[in-house]
């Protein structure tokens, strides 16, 4: 099994999700990473300098990071090379010469195995493999970007003029949550504060967003936004299955809810039976002191 | 501007889904189906230029089972101008691209709108297969469309601002989100979309073979159930929460 | 499939109930309940969406669509909003309905456009402090004055006043006879921006507190003589012809705000646990469930018979009071067995419950009380 894993860099220092597929390709077997060196992504240079690379080294497997580049470019490769394609893995195995892998559908309402026929394009969730130990910096291949195939002109970069520093819910890896226990928009600062501590996005239950309390795109649950995140807290939520459907894929639940009878509680990893008043101002402090 | 969307039709974002009893697929009796979310942004942006300039004409098409036929619809009476329909119960991607290329083919639109994915299986391909096919450069989820001479400028959002990139037409994109959020079709809009004829032809009709590479689905179930979790509850507010944040950083790790 | 309902009706329906579902139409409603008023620019969507214009015929611009599309949609509506249906049904069905049935060519190319463009919506002005039930003793009167006429009175309880281009407003040209309390009794189109027409101020009511509703007052108000609806003195009838119509209008708002309290006590139930288990469990509940939905699906019924009724052009003045008396007691019935359901939490605030309860009593009341109702029922039924 040779494998193909196509690194991208944030700055100078490689992605995380990077190496999670160096570690995994070396699982699988022989494993070589290259680089599209360019001054920025841009389809038709990358996929051509990616594809005559594939067509020279002729790995089985082409790993990407599903990530807002890595699934375009991997979408992208595998037209070219007509070679099956799954994007957003969470998982993958090798079955006899094809793949099975862990296959997220319906916005995760539906997890499904698929096999896949060799050679195929594979991009993988970020996050989805996990990283034991520390990982050994890959050598890395460069290779340039394919000028000559560009068609499109970059124009210029806009920055976004938005008013809040605060990351967006769908990406982010904390979200805090604040429901009808919070009792009114005027009491949103403690759900802030506490995302602001852990570095977190802002969300909220359907019940807040339909009363007005905060805005529709905060909203997190079947109707709103599918989070995952690493750590999701639900403050003052009931946890209706309305809810749930949009969280439950977050790696750590922490809940803190009045009602011990409450839903919420039921998926939680950690549960506090408490008064958000009380309890969140006291955990606001405690993260600033954890995270020094 | 003739602008073309191929859109695909899901089941409802409301929709609760259930993995029918083979175990391979859900249960789509009964369910209701709607135009993919990215979709209709798609078409959404499409309106707003045709707002602005109303000789641009707004097509859509899909390939899909016979009831896709209702999603077209709902594009008319979003104020499409015209819908067609090709028929396939089953068709691997690439087919479908191939379909798609075979439209634009004949059409001939000046830009091509995709979203950026669909919500039911969620890969994201069809619209940069849609533009290797066609030899085309593409741009990934983009959030505005500006005309401008000699082309057109895409908007993508990218971490800490807007790539704006300018192609010459004709033109793809894959859209991730339009400026307002998808209009809602008028009663108006609906019965004159009921009058408009959707034209149907079958993929092999095309001359396209359905095959092509593709997975195979070998099993579904719903998202684990969770449980098994702790009550923190010894001490007082502050000392629990010091509790819940030491077990955040050292044993769940995720601080 | 339901009875009395084609495809495109259903299309149309299922369309305003996805308007009102997504378009975060919920979100608007506890600040406009509060202020007292519809927000102007969910007015102005509906007009865009084309529902205010939907009883007007096409050759006037608008849709066109039959009663029953309307009757459906006013149920989306009301299950959405109450207070919201309540303006859409005066607007389009009465306001509406009395111009395209009475109208002059001249005066629907007038006034129809202003019925349909979201910039306001009509009133329906018969009321009056001493004229309820019997609205045929209005004291309103109509004098004539050069090629016009002058009105002076005042008129009570007026939806939509406050955002109205113009009011049909009943009021009676001649003496009052004793004997025939209805003669001379005619309706004019007003403008209620002209000099000696004012508005009162908005009456604080038990629910509803969403839609307008006001006092009309006229002191030497000036009309001109295309301003007259219909013939002088025939005024009654038109007025009674849209009372006719308006009935289908609050049977199908009863079934819509029902329908809504029984779904948020439902889902309610089925989540609630008490003694350890879904309260959805306990038989008691259970069977108040049972009922409701039946009594709702009969009030449904009643309705769109009246409406189908009406779209093949045969009397439809019985079932429209059977349908309206009907509902409207469903109503009261469903939506206290909504806020038991939801024990405690039904009589807040932050559940919807209470809101379609007090919502929902004004049904028995407007556009004829149920009494009234019964009398036409069976004045029709026991006719020599």
């Amino acid at each position: 099994m040779k494998t193909l894993v196509v690194a991208e860099r944030k700055g100078s220092e490689l992605r995380r999700v990077t190496l999670e597929l160096a570690a995994k390709a070396r699982e699988l077997g022989d494993t070589a990473l290259v680089e599209i060196a360019g001054e920025r992504y841009s389809p038709l240079p990358f996929v051509s300098a990616l594809a005559k690379k594939v067509e020279s080294e002729k790995p089985d497997l082409v790993l990407l990071g599903a990530t807002l580049n890595g699934r375009d470019l991997g979408a992208r490769l595998a037209a070219r090379l007509g070679r099956a394609y799954a994007a957003d893995v969470t998982g993958l195995r090798v079955a006899g010469n094809a793949l099975e892998l862990d296959k997220p559908m319906y916005a995760g309402k539906v997890r499904a195995k698929v096999r896949l026929d060799l050679p195929a394009v594979v991009s993988v969730r970020p996050g989805a493999i996990p990283l034991k130990g520390a990982a050994e910096a890959p050598q890395v291949e460069k290779i340039e970007a394919d000028g000559s195939a560009e068609k499109l002109t970059f124009v210029k970069l806009a920055a976004t003029a938005t008013g809040t520093k605060r990351v967006s819910l769908s990406e982010a890896r904390v979200v805090v949550s604040g429901g009808r226990g919070l009792k009114g928009p005027e009491n949103w600062h403690l759900v802030e504060e506490l995302a602001d501590a852990l570095g977190g996005a802002v969300g909220a239950s359907r019940a807040v967003t339909d009363a007005g309390w905060r805005p529709n795109e905060e909203q997190v649950g079947q109707t709103g936004k599918t989070v995952t995140p690493d750590l999701y807290v639900a403050l003052g939520i009931s946890g209706a299955i309305q809810h749930l459907a949009g969280m439950t894929s977050s790696k750590v639940i922490v809940a803190v809810n009045k009602d011990p009878d409450a839903d919420i509680f039921k998926i939680a990893d950690y549960g506090i039976v408490a008064d958000v008043f009380e309890f969140v101002p006291a955990f606001t402090e405690a993260v600033k002191k954890a995270r020094a | 501007m003739k602008i073309l969307i191929p859109l695909k039709q899901v089941p409802d974002s409301t929709v609760r889904v259930k993995v029918a009893p083979d175990g391979t697929s859900i249960v789509t009796e009964g369910i209701s189906w709607s135009i993919s979310p990215y979709d209709e942004y798609a078409i959404e942006m499409a309106l707003e230029r045709k707002d602005a300039d109303p000789t641009t004409v707004v097509a859509v098409v899909t390939v899909g089972a016979a009831r896709s036929r209702d999603a077209l619809r709902q594009a008319l009476a979003m104020g499409c101008d015209e819908a067609s329909l090709i028929t396939a119960d089953t068709a691997a991607p690439l087919a479908v691209a191939r379909a798609l290329a075979k439209v634009v083919d004949e059409t001939k639109p000046d830009l091509v709108l995709c979203g950026k994915q669909a919500s039911d299986d969620d890969q994201g391909f069809v619209g940069p297969a849609l533009a290797e096919l066609l030899g085309w450069a593409h741009v990934a989820t983009i959030t505005k469309v500006v005309p401008v001479e000699g082309g057109v400028e895409l908007w993508r959002e990218v971490e800490g601002g807007h790539e704006v990139w300018k192609a010459p037409l004709p033109a793809l994109a894959t859209v991730h989100k339009s400026e307002k959020e998808p209009r809602y079709p008028s009663l108006p809009g609906i019965m004159k979309a009921k009058k408009k004829e959707i034209p149907e032809k079958a993929l092999s009709a095309l001359g396209i073979d359905a095959s092509g590479p593709t997975w195979t689905i070998l099993s579904m179930e719903p998202p684990p159930v969770r449980g098994g979790g702790k009550i923190l509850k010894d001490g007082d507010a502050k000392q629990i929460a010091e509790q819940l944040a030491t077990a955040l950083r050292d044993e769940a790790k995720v601080l | 499939m339901r009875p009395f309902v084609g495809a495109t009706e259903r299309e149309l329906a299922g369309a305003v109930a996805d308007w009102a579902s997504r378009k975060g139409v919920a979100e608007r409603i506890p600040a406009a309940e509060k202020e007292g008023a519809l927000p102007r620019d969910v007015i102005a969507e509906l007009g865009h969406l084309g529902v205010l214009g939907m009883t007007i015929p096409e050759t006037d611009g608008g849709l066109g669509a039959s009663a029953v599309a309307f009757a459906l949609v006013l149920e989306e509506l009301s299950a959405a909003w109450p207070s919201l249906a309540v303006g859409v049904a005066v607007n389009s069905g009465i306001v509406a309905g009395s111009i395209v049935r009475s109208a002059t060519d001249e005066q629907r190319k007038r006034w129809l456009p202003k019925l349909m463009d979201g910039t306001g919506l009509g009133a329906f002005a018969l009321t009056e402090p001493t004229s309820g039930s019997d609205a045929a003793s209005l004291r309103t009167t109509a004098r004539p004055d050069g090629n016009g006429w002058r009105i002076d009175g005042r008129k009570q309880f007026i939806t939509n006043a406050r955002y109205a281009p113009f009011a049909i407003v009943l009021a009676r040209a001649g003496e009052f006879d004793p004997k025939r309390t209805s003669a001379g009794i005619t309706a004019f189109v007003l403008p209620l921006d002209g000099p000696g027409v004012s508005v009162g101020p908005s009456e604080q009511k038990l629910g509803l507190r969403a839609s307008d509703t006001s006092a009309l007052i006229m002191e030497n108000a000036a009309v001109g003589a295309d301003a007259v609806l219909g013939e002088v003195g025939k005024g009654f009838a038109i007025a009674m012809a849209g009372l006719d119509g308006g009935r289908i209008g609050i049977a199908a708002q009863s079934v819509g705000i029902a329908r809504r309290a029984l779904e948020i006590a439902r889902a309610y139930a089925k989540e609630r646990r008490q003694f350890g288990r879904p309260i959805a469990d306990f038989e008691g509940l259970r069977f108040s469930i049972a009922k409701a939905e039946s009594d709702l699906a009969a009030a449904r019924l009643l309705a769109l018979r009246a409406a189908w009724l009406r779209d093949r052009g045969r009397p439809f003045t019985r079932e429209a009071a059977m349908a309206k008396l009907y509902a409207s007691e469903m109503a009261q019935r469903a939506t206290h067995a909504a806020v038991q359901i939801l024990g405690g939490n039904g009589y807040m605030r932050d559940y919807a419950v209470e809101r379609y309860a007090r919502d929902g009593r004004a049904t028995t009341i407007y556009e004829g009380t149920s009494e009234i109702q019964r009398i036409v029922i069976a004045r029709s039924l026991l006719a020599a």
